[in-house]
């Protein structure tokens, strides 16, 4: 399905490659409009640039500067609306930096799994 | 008168010489009576009695030790020493005092303590002499018992790295042994008030040790660890010290005896472990993410049983490169060990393999050898690896302005056709290689083969930004 004018902007925000574009095609296929960025400083540029950007999916265990966390509670601070999914393979964010307790993924994870949670946060 | 004052002289004498024999007898049996070794000498130092004890213990014969004799049961070594202190003593009258062994009837010698005293008479004249020697060998042998215990626990407590303490808690002083003090990074004393110390410990690990009010009233904990800064080297170390408390008679902690080690090196051994468990873990994890993402497109568009062979020959390409780079600790592959392991499963004779050496990250290395092994799949079923002829060639270079050019070359295959989808190899070859080694990729269907050109930064170079 082609991204169309309603369609959701999402940004996916994963170091390794593979994961990231295996998520991003599938999310392109499910007619969402997706961003990709392998580190969190890449996706606050993004941000920056699309405010069109309604949901982040990110990684935790990130090289560079921020990790997802951080990354997190950016997103919480400058863009307020913008709905964030996080997933980690160890580190579990406290309750009160998810905005829904849902919002986590606990890796690894199925690209099927996290589409339908992005499709989710979405509603 | 003159017949009188004789008389009275002749009585006096009479009279003074009975009670020098009394006082003389009363002497001899106070000292028989007593346990110790008692003698008498003259004042030119020649001794000239003993009690029953010296004979009894020694085995002479009475008179046998007379004069300068007595050196006889004093043990060889000691008796230079022990005679001139004695010649010291009778040249200046001052009181005598020495440790030395005399031997006893049976041959063995045992230390004894000797003392003599010169007696004056009214007149301030030394007259005699009055010495004793007491037995001190079991005394002797309980302190060296005790200095040489004392020597093993210290040498042993070193050998362990261990320091002991000792905290009087009403004054807050605490005694070290001599280690103690070098583990806090302080010269040897005897003694610090205990602020001293707290002052060393880092402001944040302050408290898990015992505070005034935990010394008072015994509730300090006795286990913990805690960090100083070394004031002589400036150096963060981890200490471990373990306490008992001792109690007065009421009941209330009087002071905390206890031990100290330095556990710096086990605690990093602890934080270097689970810094590799976490490592571990988030690898493992990502693996499986991988390994899920790599199934879910292998299953996309197949059949069950070719996805099953397809999807075994990724995860074997997977498993090779990882052999590689846990043989490196997961630090770097060489890309010739990379490309040589992903064509293993390849005929050999047809395959040529060139270039420098040029070292890979962890993901390079991961997504060359996925990548290699689709093209060699691909090879061994529609392409050069499907005739009798075919061959491949994977060369690399570094070019002078540092971009690496990797290519997969096949010549004498069947005549390519370009495929009509995308599937998982040219998704992983275009995008997932390319994006690993912050380069692109060009696959061209050549009409004498495939040809795959990856031209990026060589690695170890700066990597650019990659926005989409």
């Amino acid at each position: 399905m082609p991204p169309n004018d309603h369609a959701t902007t999402v940004l996916v925000v994963e170091d390794e490659a593979l994961l990231l574009f295996s998520i991003s095609d599938e999310l392109t296929a499910q007619g969402f409009v997706v961003f990709e960025a392998s580190n969190a400083d890449d996706a606050v540029t993004l941000l920056t640039a699309h405010p069109e950007i309604e949901i982040v999916f990110t990684d935790i265990d990130m090289p560079g500067s921020m990790d997802g966390l951080k990354l997190l509670a950016l997103v919480r601070e400058r863009w307020p609306p913008v709905r964030v999914l996080v997933t980690s393979g160890k580190k579990r964010p406290t309750r009160d930096m998810l905005m829904d307790e849902n919002w986590f993924l606990p890796k690894p994870y199925t690209t099927a799994g996290v589409v339908a949670a992005i499709q989710a946060a979405a509603q | 008168m003159g017949i009188f004052v004789e008389g009275s002289d002749v009585t006096e004498r009479i009279l003074a010489e009975r009670d020098v024999r009394d006082r003389e007898a009363q002497f001899r049996t106070f000292a028989e009576a007593m346990p110790n070794h008692v003698w008498t000498a003259r004042t030119d130092g020649q001794l000239d009695w003993f009690n029953s004890r010296v004979y009894q213990y020694s085995g002479a014969q009475p008179g046998e030790l007379d004069g300068e004799a007595w050196g006889a049961i004093v043990h060889p070594d000691d008796l230079a020493g022990a005679a001139a202190r004695w010649s010291e003593s009778v040249y200046t009258g001052a009181p005598y005092e020495a440790e030395f062994r005399v031997r006893r009837f049976d041959g063995t010698y045992r230390w004894h303590l000797v003392r003599a005293v010169a007696l004056a008479d009214a007149e301030g004249k030394i007259g005699r002499w009055l010495g004793t020697n007491t037995d001190i060998e079991d005394q002797r042998q309980t302190l060296q018992r005790l200095a040489e215990s004392e020597r093993r626990f210290r040498l042993s407590q070193n050998a362990a790295g261990i320091a002991s303490l000792e905290l009087d808690i009403a004054s807050g002083t605490v005694i070290g042994s001599d280690f103690f003090w070098q583990l806090w990074g302080l010269s040897p004393r005897a003694s610090e008030h205990i602020s001293v110390l707290e002052a060393i410990v880092l402001p944040e690990d302050r408290n898990v040790r015992s505070t005034e009010e935990t010394r008072q009233n015994g509730t300090a904990s006795l286990k913990v660890d805690y960090r100083i800064r070394r004031p002589d080297s400036g150096e963060i170390r981890w200490l471990s010290r373990n306490i008992e408390f001792v109690h007065d008679a009421d009941g209330r902690p009087v002071k905390m005896f206890g031990v100290v080690q330095d556990v710096t090196d086990r605690k990093e051994a602890e934080a270097r472990q689970n810094m590799l468990t976490h490592e571990l873990e988030h690898r493992i994890k990502n693996i499986l993410a991988m390994v899920s993402a790599i199934a879910a497109q292998t299953l996309r568009n197949a059949d069950l049983e070719t996805a099953a062979a397809t999807f075994s020959e990724r995860l074997r390409a997977l498993s090779n490169a990882h052999d590689i780079l846990t043989r490196t600790r997961w630090t770097a592959a060489a890309l010739g060990d990379v490309v040589r392991s992903a064509v293993s499963p390849l005929p050999a004779e047809r395959i040529a393999i060139s270039g420098p050496d040029v070292s890979l990250g962890p993901k390079m290395a991961l997504s060359l050898a996925l990548a290699i092994n689709e093209l060699g799949t691909n090879a061994l079923k529609y392409g050069a690896l499907s005739t009798e002829t075919g061959r491949v060639t994977v060369s690399w270079t570094i070019e002078e302005d540092a971009t690496m050019l990797w290519r997969w070359s096949e010549d004498g295959g069947p005549p390519v056709v370009p495929p009509k989808r995308r599937g998982f190899g040219r998704f992983l070859i275009e995008r997932v290689l390319a994006a690993d080694f912050h380069g692109k990729v060009g696959i061209e269907y050549l009409p004498k083969g495939v040809e795959v050109i990856l031209t990026a930064p060589a690695p170890g170079e700066p990597a650019p930004n990659r926005l989409q």
